[in-house]
């Protein structure tokens, strides 16, 4: 019988030393799921540096191509196969997801305190927070310093003043505008920010688009909206819809082309491809000065899956604990992009004009995150038919039906 | 039976019950899909009838994406064809034909995003360059940023890596043509083109109904080419069949919808791959001798 115990005592105490073991060699794995390419390098350096730490939780990075990534992402969440942790925009999936009760609330995470209010803000939906931001992106019109001291060119007030500039600039021989049009998101988040600028009410407006009680070309500023398309086009290189992402920052940065207007979210590409460039970065001018305003919205949002085991959602903790922290003093100050964390500001040089347009307040969220995703892809392809044909009634009529072919329920910023 | 049968049998129903789970399976859910009004996310699939279909007839940009279908596959089987054919007949008047056939297969050997972006900078700086010094007004411009030549620009950046493919077949094929035949076709007096059409054309037409049937399932089925080069635009104007089904069920959330759309691009697929089946039946009963 004191055999037995003895064997069963060190049956039980191997068991446990092996258990302790295998805790310290078998971290508890969790997947982070990329889905914005443009922050690769970056995400993967915060990634390893975190794996080394050696903290018991190893984070495995996914990271593909964005047209790739999206795509992956729909199909693993159609099958509910939801990544640990993952990238995704404000959305109209976004808040199905939530709906559908695939993501977890991430207000009382502790995690959630280093985010600045203004930021978190934007975050809420039905009383909780799906995703934590960690910049702060804008939308402007990125110009190249030299080029424009060079010439004495001034930073335009006024939209009088934008097209003047592009005339003395394109007089001295150098394209005023680079356009990158075949990415259609470049010239499609560029006319939202003019959206957002010229048509004011525009989301209650939308929404009568929708119930058929109102067209596009009915609402107020939109006819100023698709001028200022076809005019920006008479001042961009030949073929822009022949453009893409990289041609177009390639244009920018190898001096042929004076100005970019895009987002803070091709920065980070734009930085690589000439680290030594010295640009500025000016909102597009309203009619007035003091009604230029400009399209700022989170950047780089993780959301967490609502179906982790109690072990998992711990390991998930420490990491997004690391995020939001050291990893995002390294995001942050990397890639020099507006902070949505406390404590972490980066240098500011490149945009410093536009702080105290985030200080007043004149910034607004993209009008597109007003659950018109469904409607995006024929939006883009009208916008990039007024491009070619400059033909405003026909964006007009593309743009309406895009919206309303999209048979989408609801339009409203939730 | 024997153990020979059985083997047989045994292996017959394991690459059945493959093809039922991987193959018909799925086609079979798409298909109940394309009854209902799934927006590819929710749990919910409502039933909707024939809805999806009767949309999909009604769709103003049905006939335009259909004509833009029909312009790509087109050109790419005409292309493959036509390009495959002059050239494996070039290469049968050469000496070192294996070496000029190594140096043409290249091309195929290259991942299509290569050559979509080689493609990309001669479509946007060697052309254009050329057609301004040489004042040709039709380079001048981007071809893949007009709407009338987009479409186009994309097959012949495919053609790129199909016609090696079309030329090994079709010189491998051209070869085995008896020489026997030619001699005497000669000696009778045909001329070069007499010979072309009435001895090695019937000779190589087992070779290009593959060659055919290879190049119309891609002109219907591709989509990297288009993704990568254009992304469909500019306005629509590379919008194929296949690739509005992708952008319905993955851009626009109609999964349903763009399913339906996947139907009746099989069916249109099933419905050509038996014109031309029911062609080269036909060209057998006449007479013609196949190799």
């Amino acid at each position: 019988m004191k055999k037995l115990v003895a064997l069963m005592m060190v049956v039980t105490m191997l068991t446990g030393v092996f258990a302790f073991a295998n805790a310290e060699t078998e971290p508890v794995e969790i997947e982070f799921f990329q889905a914005t390419y443009s922050h690769a390098e970056v995400v993967e350096k915060i990634v390893n540096d975190f794996n080394a730490l050696n903290n018991g939780v190893r984070v495995n990075l996914i990271c593909l191509p964005d047209d790739t990534s999206y795509t992956v992402l729909a199909n693993r969440i159609q099958n509910r196969d939801v990544p640990d942790i993952f990238d995704y925009e404000i959305s109209q999936e976004l808040y199905d997801m939530v709906d559908m009760g695939l993501l977890a609330d991430l207000a009382d995470k502790p995690y959630a305190k280093y985010i600045k209010p203004s930021a978190l803000e934007q975050c809420e939906y039905n009383g909780g927070v799906y995703l934590l931001p960690i910049t702060v992106s804008f939308m402007g019109v990125f110009y190249n310093k030299d080029m424009f001291a060079e010439h004495g060119w001034e930073v335009p007030t006024t939209e009088a003043e934008f097209w003047e500039l592009c005339e003395q600039i394109q007089a001295a021989g150098i394209t005023p505008i680079a356009a990158g049009d075949k990415t259609g998101s470049n010239i499609a988040h560029w006319v939202q920010n003019l959206i957002g600028i010229y048509c004011p009410h525009y989301v209650k407006n939308f929404q009568k688009v929708l119930q058929g009680e109102m067209t596009i070309a009915e609402m107020p500023g939109m006819d100023e909206v698709a001028n200022i398309v076809v005019q920006r086009t008479r001042f961009a290189q030949e073929d822009p819809l022949g453009y893409g992402t990289d041609e177009q920052i390639t244009l920018f940065a190898n001096q042929e082309a004076a100005m970019y207007p895009n987002g803070s979210w091709r920065m980070a590409r734009l930085n690589a491809k000439e680290p030594a460039f010295e640009y500025g970065v000016f909102p597009f001018p309203a009619k007035k000065a003091n009604e230029t305003a400009f399209m700022s919205d989170i950047g780089f949002p993780l959301c967490v899956s609502a179906a982790l085991t109690e072990e998992k959602a711990a390991a998930v903790d420490v990491f997004m604990d690391y995020m939001y922290s050291e990893g995002a003093k390294y995001f942050i100050e990397t890639n020099n992009l507006p902070s949505a964390i406390k404590g972490i500001e980066p240098d500011t040089h490149a945009y410093e004009s536009l702080l105290r347009y985030f200080d007043e307040g004149r910034v607004f969220s993209m009008p597109s995150t007003c659950r018109w995703d469904a409607a995006y892809a024929d939006y883009t392809s009208a916008l990039q038919e007024l491009v070619m044909t400059g033909d405003v009634g026909v964006f007009f009529d593309e743009f309406t039906n895009a919206l309303v072919d999209a048979g989408m329920p609801t339009f409203y910023r939730p | 039976m024997s153990k020979y049968k059985t083997g047989v049998l045994i292996i017959f129903f394991a690459i059945l019950i493959a093809f039922t789970i991987f193959v018909y399976l799925p086609v079979i859910d798409g298909l109940s899909i394309s009854f209902t009004d799934w927006n590819g996310l929710s749990f919910d699939r409502n039933y909707v009838g024939f809805d999806n279909y009767v949309n999909l007839v009604r769709d103003r940009r049905f006939g335009e994406t259909m004509l833009i279908t029909l312009r790509y596959t087109v050109t790419i089987v005409i292309g493959t064809i036509g390009f495959g054919y002059f050239v494996s007949l070039l290469l049968l008047q050469m000496k070192k034909q294996n070496v000029y056939l190594s140096v043409l297969f290249f091309p195929h050997l290259l991942m299509s995003v290569v050559g979509c972006i080689l493609w990309e900078q001669i479509y946007n700086g060697f052309l254009p360059s050329i057609g301004k010094s040489l004042g040709l007004s039709l380079i001048r411009r981007n071809l893949l940023a007009q709407k009338d030549t987009a479409i186009f620009a994309v097959a012949i950046a495919d053609l790129w890596r199909l016609v090696p493919y079309a030329i090994l077949l079709i010189f491998t094929s051209l070869r085995a043509v008896s020489l026997d035949l030619i001699d005497t076709a000669e000696m009778e007096g045909a001329n070069k083109f007499q010979i072309l059409w009435h001895v090695q054309l019937p000779q190589t037409l087992s070779t290009l109904g593959i060659i055919l049937t290879t190049a119309v399932t891609h002109g219907l089925t591709a989509i990297d080419t288009i993704l990568i080069m254009t992304g469909g635009g500019p306005a629509r104007a590379t919008e194929t069949l296949y690739f509005v089904v992708y952008k319905n069920s993955f851009m626009r959330q109609k999964f349903g919808y763009g399913l339906a759309q996947g139907v009746i691009l099989a069916l249109l697929s099933v419905l050509i791959f038996v014109l031309i089946d029911m062609t080269l039946n036909r060209k057998r009963m006449d007479g013609v001798e196949i190799v």
